[in-house]
């Protein structure tokens, strides 16, 4: 009973991340900002997911696999944020600035 | 080399265990792939570029640096679902205090993962940081602190 309901609560809190990561992605200006809502807003989503479907697990390896996902993800998004973020700064694209007002 | 090949044998075929979910019908294939990982790994990390890892800065760093992409996770979902866009974005020269090599890679990754802050480019002892909020402080120090603790390097 608590666990399902800890599972319905993360995963309702992944669901939200990673519409919030989404939404980043489609309204934020450049290359720069997209990626730190890409890195860290579906992160964020992907470990409450992971957390959530961990507490149904049948078994402890079931778990364990399941967490294990999320550090090799990060370490993942880590990287390639990292190699798009440099690619797009050596092709010369300049950061987005906001207008004085 | 022997105390080191034990120790990451160890650590893939606890991965395999928990990838197989203990299964033993594919043996020869998790011993294949076990001491495959073990050889690629020391080939490509060499036991003797690795600095020592404290298993007690560890824990400190990771538990730190969950608490950290949350906040950092929360930040820019905040920012993204706002009506309007409060972006300040700057990129920033960062003089990089932590040592070349794995710690140097630990910085960069974590700092792109913590809240406000993307590496951009490594070179020579600086990285180039974009940040979304320029007048947000940079959690740099305590970052390398803590990146310093994990290597068991007190400074």
């Amino acid at each position: 009973m608590l666990l399902d309901a800890l599972t319905t609560l993360l995963l309702l809190a992944g669901a939200v991340f990673f519409f919030a990561g989404t939404l980043g992605l489609l309204r934020f200006p450049d290359v720069y900002t997209r990626l730190h809502a890409l890195a860290k807003a579906d992160n964020l989503g992907l470990g409450c997911v992971l957390a959530g479907l961990a507490l149904q697990a049948d078994s402890l390896a079931v778990a364990l696999k399941l967490l294990a996902i999320w550090p090799l993800a990060l370490i993942a998004s880590a990287a390639v944020g990292y190699s798009i973020a440099r690619r797009a700064e050596r092709l010369g694209v300049v950061p987005w600035q906001e207008q004085d007002q | 080399m022997i105390v080191s090949f034990l120790r990451r044998g160890t650590l893939f075929a606890l991965l395999w265990l928990i990838a197989s979910e203990g299964n033993p019908a594919a043996w020869p294939l998790a011993v294949a792939g076990i001491a495959g990982a073990t050889v690629a790994s020391l080939w490509l990390l060499p036991a003797k570029v690795l600095p020592p890892i404290s298993p007690a800065g560890l824990a400190r760093f990771l538990i730190w640096f969950i608490r950290q992409s949350l906040a950092g996770g929360v930040q820019v979902a905040l920012l993204a679902v706002q009506p309007r866009l409060a972006l300040r974005p700057a990129l920033i020269e960062l003089p990089l205090t932590v040592p070349p090599g794995l710690p140097r890679l630990l910085f960069t990754a974590a700092l792109s993962l913590m809240p406000g802050t993307l590496g951009v480019r490594l070179q020579g002892d600086t990285l180039l940081v974009h940040v979304l909020d320029r007048q947000q402080p940079l959690q740099a120090e305590e970052l390398a602190e803590r990146v310093a603790g994990v290597f068991g390097g007190a400074r």
